[in-house]
């Protein structure tokens, strides 16, 4: 690794638009102050934690940087990131739930059944919002490929594919080996099965991160219109209404079958407890997270609003 | 991005305060980033990081309070603009309101005497 190079990873903390601005003259002040010596540990720290610092600002997370387009750009993507925990807690809870009314007494499955029919109903109409969303950046995303940013836009964009293709393999795999056992394997009866299921749920989720992180990258990229931005915050505000209601629908159904079925939250991969599995309380934890992150997003999208800067480039 | 500009310039009356210290550096002339970090820790004992230091310039550049001047062997020098010395100005009379209300309160007493047809304050125990 050259010098130059080992000053740019310490500074890889920063947005990749801040490292644009002012990365050469920070690599050549740190070339500057340390040389060839060893750079110290609390630099090395300073730097990540300001990097960190310049990354959530960038990202509308923290400071009021940003004008108001942007401002509902941040926060719109910010709302995804929150939809991506989600998606996360509600594969989870699907899979956890798989067979639940068998379980349940028939004279008081009607309001868990209600209750996961929104969790179902609000999932799917996140998920068609987000692929909406994609299919609205398509045009913007092509414009930026004739522009010639591909090169800005490479490392998440490839890192998405690559991460895509291995889940897509993995799942493929353990479908087709899935197939081979009996039921009772499938569902916990075989650690083997279920330590590889770990394993692919991890790879699913790592693939679901890295096509957010590249989604997220060509966003910022991208230019928009005041129009389309007005819509993404629309769309944005709606996933976060959503998603309070998988969590609200999710907390009703588990709080029905801790009454009435508690023998099936308790049996299953990773089942612990018969009151707080550990599969559903994680999914929960995820889903109180998502909500969070997705507030921080509202609020911006609506503190938008209030301002009244035109600026657009992207 | 585009980034909003022109907001209210407002300094923290701290002595120790980057941004503060930044300024102050720049006052005596236009300076890259190692010649900011050397000037300043000569005048006032702090040395700033480099995330610090950049973390600063950013803000202090969102805000107008300083202009980037063309790039020189890889080092980007700034200068302060006029807003900057105003809002550096304003920051430097609050301070001494402060330290003078300190002096007084803390019951230092102040002598200013004629040195050179110049004013030199000079704190004393009492």
């Amino acid at each position: 690794m050259s010098e130059r190079d080992r000053f740019e990873d310490m500074i890889r903390w920063y947005p990749a638009s801040w490292r644009a601005r002012y990365g050469e003259e920070l690599t050549t002040l740190l070339h500057d102050a340390h040389g060839t010596a060893n750079v110290p540990l609390g630099v090395r720290l300073s730097l990540a934690r300001r990097g960190s610092i310049e990354r959530a600002r960038a990202s509308g997370l923290l400071g009021n940087s940003l004008d108001g387009p942007n401002l509902t750009r941040a926060g719109s993507l910010i709302v995804l990131w929150a939809w991506t925990l989600f998606m996360v807690a509600g594969a989870i809870v699907a899979k956890f739930a798989e067979h639940w009314e068998s379980a349940v007494p028939a004279a008081h499955r009607s309001l868990p059944r209600v209750a996961f029919g929104v969790v179902q109903l609000a999932g799917g109409l996140g998920g068609l919002i987000v692929v909406m969303a994609a299919g609205i950046l398509i045009p913007g995303f092509v414009e930026l490929l004739r522009a010639g940013k591909w090169p800005e836009i490479r490392r998440p964009v490839l890192r998405s594919m690559a991460t895509g293709a291995i889940a897509i393999l993995a799942t493929v795999a353990i479908v087709i080996w899935s197939h081979h056992l009996s039921p009772h394997q499938r569902n916990g009866g075989f650690f083997f099965h279920g330590l590889l299921f770990v394993l692919w749920g991890l790879t699913i989720v790592t693939a679901l991160f890295m096509a957010t992180a590249a989604a997220t990258t060509v966003a910022h990229q991208t230019s928009l219109s005041r129009r389309v931005l007005r819509l993404f915050g629309t769309m944005a505000t709606t996933l976060t209404v959503l998603m309070l209601g998988v969590a609200v629908g999710t907390i009703i159904w588990w709080t029905v079958l801790a009454d009435y079925a508690p023998r099936f939250l308790g049996s299953g991969l990773l089942a612990t407890s018969n009151v707080f599995p550990l599969p559903l309380v994680a999914a929960v934890l995820l889903m109180f997270a998502g909500l969070t992150v997705a507030s921080v997003g509202t609020i911006r999208i609506a503190q938008s609003v209030s301002l009244k800067h035109s600026s657009l480039d992207g | 991005m585009a980034r909003r500009t022109a907001l209210p310039a407002q300094l923290s009356v701290r002595s120790n305060d980057p941004s503060v210290l930044i300024l102050t550096s720049l006052v005596s002339g236009s300076k890259h980033g190692w010649a900011l970090t050397k000037d300043i820790e000569e005048f006032s004992g702090v040395a700033l990081g480099p995330g610090t230091l950049y973390g600063a310039i950013t803000r202090l550049e969102e805000r107008g309070l300083i202009e980037p001047l063309p790039v020189e062997d890889r080092r980007r020098p700034y200068r302060i603009s006029a807003h900057g010395r105003a809002a550096l100005t304003e920051a430097v009379r609050e301070m001494r309101t402060l330290a003078d209300t300190g002096e007084q309160r803390l019951g230092l007493r102040t002598l200013a005497r004629f040195v050179g047809g110049g004013t030199r304050v000079v704190g004393s125990m009492t």
